[in-house]
């Protein structure tokens, strides 16, 4: 590399990795931060020689060191370029020495990484790939150096059984429970048709230096723009929005929840719960419940189905009710489905275990996360209240979720969210959270009877010194014809009125035969009525 | 604490590195996990290392009665113990018992603890244990592994690792007579069925007719290795708001069946089949001529009534040569009446005593934090706990060693949650001695890092040893033999 050729290649290497940089962080950013949140590192012997033990452990090893830091800053997607362009700049080297191949063919050795990196897109293909293909691609390099032909053969074999035990993974470097698809395979046949290339190349007539320069850049800008092409295909929109609002709900960023989700068609029940939980961090659920198209319960909670992601999902809103064995239970079944960890959920298993008080059991989740290097803090944090149980009660968030806790004999999420809600109520009446959940609840599920139940239980208690405007509009529609109950119930005039204004231009868009829905949106859409009565 | 003079002592260390003098004799007792202290252990036993919990730096000697001893230096407050010498030590004091005096150094001088014992019982222990590996959470899993552990070392293989069955849930093993050749287990989800290892040959069984409400379920093995006798439940599971138990596990219908491995046919009778009645963990007497078997007044409906389902121990004739079942259902201990619940039911080999698991209410006892091993002496009928055997958690599954000396049971007093596997001995007065935790290598780390539950550990004679490509193949590509009912 000492020649101006050499910088030249230089030069277009390192453009190439920030360009690739560049482009990865703008499209595959929560890609990144979704892989570090599948997987535990440890810094432990035991562990090291257990993940090294196994069929393609070196691989997987690397991979998992690298992940660690994919959520910090821009972190993954440099790793990840780096990582292909080393891969891409050994395989050259590797090739020149072996085949010493045209100049303009250098490019094509980037195929194989690119194609890695493409199929990375797809969050179950392992980063082991990566790390196995720059394995690979340095032992080839290392091959190459090789002058005589016994320790040529030697370092053959080397590479050969380092390949087999260090890299190659049964499942081809995908979730085990799924069928591999044929893309994950195009980088390693890429490889093998790289190889052929650079052999086949060695017999063509030497190139001049433009041709060699012109067919270079033309060979690069092709190979690019198809891989760029192939990236984007992989990446499913919903799917990475849902990745964007899960890293900003396991890093508490609840204003970029509600910020994109004001940006986003709300067309997918998983968002809105995002949507919802934000609200709720925020304190302003019931206020803003309705300004958002909610559909039903399942707006607030999505059905229970036996997939890690949404099972997490499930795990954050029922801590934020403060229900806390049943945060414990979806944070366990995510912790358990993923097979290599799940940081967030050892988290919460940590908090709600402090919060029930099982410290044995918190204690052995610290200690995994104590072995990492970016939960170590967090972890000590949580180590310093077991070791001194009076800093558990300066804890606003372990407090509130120990008073939240029922003295009733009660089964978590088998009666229903509400009947867990309500029992969280009994118990903590100043759990904002508890209460505008079970409120939402009640409003989307249209259940008149169970508002009138709720209502009544609570009016004069603490739970209900302060009726929300919202839950006023619900009681005044439960009890239209009782003018007593409504006052006595909290509802003020200010809804009487709005009601009436409601209804009268409700009466004349209908008689005027127009779609009250659209005529009332603008001035009625979050009032609870325009959800009862229009809502579709 | 006072001098003891200076003592010198002659041994090797472990690793040869260190020979100490004890210059002092502390009042002070040894904090060491797991807890070993007046435990007895069989002479074929793996080194029961162990930590010292408040210090790194350590030296342990182990004394046989008749003197001879040798040293032991800790890393990082582990003792890891030559299993050479351990042997060794062992065998040598068969029947003795060995002391232990832990060395801190303080001030320069080398000051031991006080010393504290170890009980080698002159009966062997059975070679293996087999235990499945879980999440203690029943409802969802990723690995599922059934492993054997060598007793008499530290070395552990899977008998069957769910990855073969593209992570299904595998469970219920089963051995008859501790027989490695002899056993069944169920996979479950994917490639559902009832694996059977016999004589060699690997079947595999759909075992749900029509009669029976589930697939078969829980399973013991009759002596003479034809029958085989499962409960059929109906379970669900539940999570407590805020219990100590975390979890409730419950049937809202189970019954009794045998199945008969020659003829594949599942048989019962009406008196394990009563819709009134909740049947389930079933287990054959040690002579095979009768069926245990726990009983509850069916209580419906399911979950509002869980705690009010108390089960009794009861038993039934059975006729190996026949098929037949008794005529009658006798109660051996009525739980219900001092407001308790049985389930377990395991009677020795020997056939002297029936130990079982005694709880507040239902039958799943592992998540109860009351539940105890209770036995009866089957020749006096007296009911006592395993009290040196227990502790204030969940003592739950057990499996008696051949020689009926040995019993294995999962406990969760490490940390409230985690099952561990400890081991008592049963005297010939069918007391419990205090029971050790599984030897590991290093303990403390091993059980520490764990993050998963030994669950129904199985005493069996020798080491399975499985063909995985039968297995892989029978599960994905064979349709399996169907189970008929008896009528």
């Amino acid at each position: 590399m000492r020649t101006k050729t050499g910088h030249i290649v230089l030069a277009g290497i390192i453009l190439f990795t920030l360009l690739l940089w560049v482009y990865l962080q703008q499209s595959q950013l929560f890609i990144f931060h979704y892989r570090e949140q599948h997987q535990l590192f440890l810094n432990d012997f035991d562990f090291l020689k257990q993940t090294v033990y196994s069929f393609g452990g070196v691989a997987q090893l690397c991979a998992m060191f690298l992940v660690q830091f994919f959520s910090e800053g821009s972190w993954g997607a440099l790793i990840s370029a780096c990582c292909a362009s080393a891969t891409g700049v050994f395989l050259w080297l590797g090739l020149k020495r072996f085949f010493n191949p045209p100049l303009f063919i250098l490019p094509i050795s980037f195929i194989p990484p690119l194609l890695v990196v493409s199929a990375l897109a797809d969050t179950y293909y392992s980063f082991s790939a990566a790390t196995g293909m720059l394995i690979i691609s340095i032992l080839f390099y290392l091959n190459s150096l090789c002058k005589r032909n016994l320790s040529r053969c030697v370092m053959l074999i080397i590479t050969v059984i380092a390949a087999i035990f260090f890299v190659y993974q049964p499942e081809g470097f995908y979730e085990p429970l799924l069928k591999t698809p044929s893309y994950c395979t195009w980088p390693w046949i890429a490889l093998i048709i790289v190889l052929a290339i650079a052999y086949i190349t060695r017999f063509l007539p030497k190139v001049g230096k433009l041709l060699n320069a012109f067919g270079g850049i033309v060979i690069s800008i092709l190979i690019c723009l198809s891989i760029l092409h192939l990236s984007s295909k992989r990446i499913d929109p919903d799917n990475y929005k849902f990745m964007e609002l899960n890293s900003y709900v396991i890093n508490n960023e609840w204003d970029k929840v509600i910020e994109t989700c004001n940006h986003t068609t709300l067309n997918n029940i998983l968002y809105l719960n995002y949507l919802n939980l934000a609200l709720s961090h925020k304190g302003v659920l019931l206020q803003q419940l309705f300004y958002y198209p909610q559909r039903d319960v399942s707006s607030l909670l999505c059905e229970y189905q036996k997939i890690p992601d949404i099972i997490q999902l499930q795990s954050f809103v029922y801590y934020q009710m403060s229900d806390v064995a049943a945060a414990q239970n979806m944070a366990f079944s995510t912790s358990v489905c993923n097979r290599l960890g799940s940081p967030s959920a050892l988290q919460m298993l940590v908090k709600t275990n402090i919060a029930f008080g099982a410290y044995e059991v918190a204690e052995k989740y610290i200690a995994q996360l104590e072995k990492t290097w970016k939960y170590n803090d967090w972890a000590e944090h949580y180590r310093a209240m077991i070791d001194d149980k009076s800093l558990i009660e300066q804890d606003k968030e372990i407090v509130n979720l120990r008073k939240s806790l029922t003295d009733k004999d009660h089964f978590a999420i088998a009666f229903g969210v509400v009947a867990d809600l309500d029992y969280i109520l009994e118990v903590n009446p100043n759990n904002k959270a508890a209460f505008d959940y079970i409120v939402s609840y009640l409003l989307l599920s249209k259940d008149n009877a169970s508002i009138r139940y709720f209502v009544e239980k609570y009016a004069g208690t603490p739970v209900l010194s302060q009726v929300p405007e919202v839950l006023q509009e619900a009681i005044y529609s439960i009890a239209e014809q009782e003018p007593d109950y409504l006052k006595s119930h909290g509802v003020s005039e200010e809804v009487f009125k709005k009601y009436d204004d409601f209804y009268n231009k409700y009466i004349q868009s209908r008689n005027a035969r127009r779609n009250p829905a659209v005529d009332l949106r603008r001035e009625f859409g979050h009032t609870y009525w325009y959800y009862l009565m229009l809502n579709k | 604490m006072h001098i003891i003079g200076m003592v010198i002592l002659s041994f090797c260390s472990s690793c040869g590195d260190r020979v100490i003098t004890v210059e002092q004799q502390l009042s002070e007792e040894a904090v060491i996990y797991p807890d070993y202290k007046g435990v007895t252990i069989p002479s074929n036993i793996a080194p029961l290392n162990f930590s010292l919990l408040d210090s790194d730096d350590a030296q342990l000697i182990i004394e046989g009665e008749d003197g001879d001893a040798f040293q032991v230096q800790s890393k990082k407050g582990l003792f890891d113990i030559p299993q050479k010498k351990w042997k060794q030590l062992l065998n040598d004091n068969n029947g003795k018992r060995i002391k232990l005096i832990i060395c801190k150094l303080l001030e320069g001088k080398w000051c031991a603890l006080t010393p504290f014992y170890i009980y080698i019982a002159q009966e062997p222990i059975d070679k293996y244990i087999a235990y499945r590996l879980i999440p203690p959470d029943y409802e969802l899993w990723s690995k599922m592994d059934i492993y054997q552990r060598n007793l008499e070392t530290f070395e552990e293989s899977a008998i069957y690792e769910n990855t073969i069955g593209d992570y299904n849930c595998a469970n219920c093993h089963s051995f008859q007579n501790g027989d490695p050749t002899h056993f069944l287990f169920h996979t479950r989800e994917t490639h559902p069925g009832t694996l059977v290892f016999k004589d060699g040959k690997l079947e595999k069984l759909n075992t749900k007719t029509d009669e029976t409400i589930s697939f078969l379920v829980y399973p013991y093995w009759h002596p003479d290795g034809r029958y085989v006798v499962f409960s059929v439940n109906s379970t669900r599971q539940a999570f407590h708001a805020n219990n100590l138990n975390r979890v409730e596990v419950y049937d809202s219908a189970s019954d009794v069946v045998v199945y008969d491995t020659e003829k594949h046919q599942v048989m019962s009778c009406d008196l394990l089949k009563a819709d009134s009645v909740f049947e389930t963990f079933p287990s054959f007497s040690a002579d095979g001529k009768s069926i245990y078997f726990c009983s509850a007044k069916a209580a419906n409906p399911m979950p509002y009534e869980y705690r009010n389902v108390h089960y009794d121990l009861c038993k039934i004739g059975f006729n190996a040569e026949t098929g037949e079942f008794g005529n009658k259902v006798d109660t051996l201990f009525h739980a219900m009446s001092i407001g308790k619940s049985v389930s377990l039911p395991r009677e020795s080999p020997n056939g002297k005593f029936m130990t079982f698991v005694l709880h507040e209410y239902g039958n799943f006892s592992i998540w109860h934090k009351d539940a105890d091993l209770y036995t009866i002496n089957l020749q006096s009928g007296e009911v006592y706990p395993f009290e040196k055997a227990n502790s204030d958690n969940v003592e739950s599954y057990h499996s008696w060693s051949r020689n009926s000396n040995w019993m294995v049971f999962s406990s969760r007093r490490d940390d409230g949650l985690y099952t561990r596997p400890y081991i008592c001995y049963v005297d010939e007065e069918g007391k419990a001695h205090k029971a050790f935790m599984l030897p590991q290598q290093n303990p403390k780390k091993y059980y520490q890092d764990l993050m998963v539950s030994y669950n129904i550990p199985e005493f069996i004679n020798d080491k399975v040893v499985v063909n995985k490509k039968a297995i892989k193949k029978m599960l994905k590509e064979e349709s399996g033999q169907s189970v008929s009912y008896k009528k």
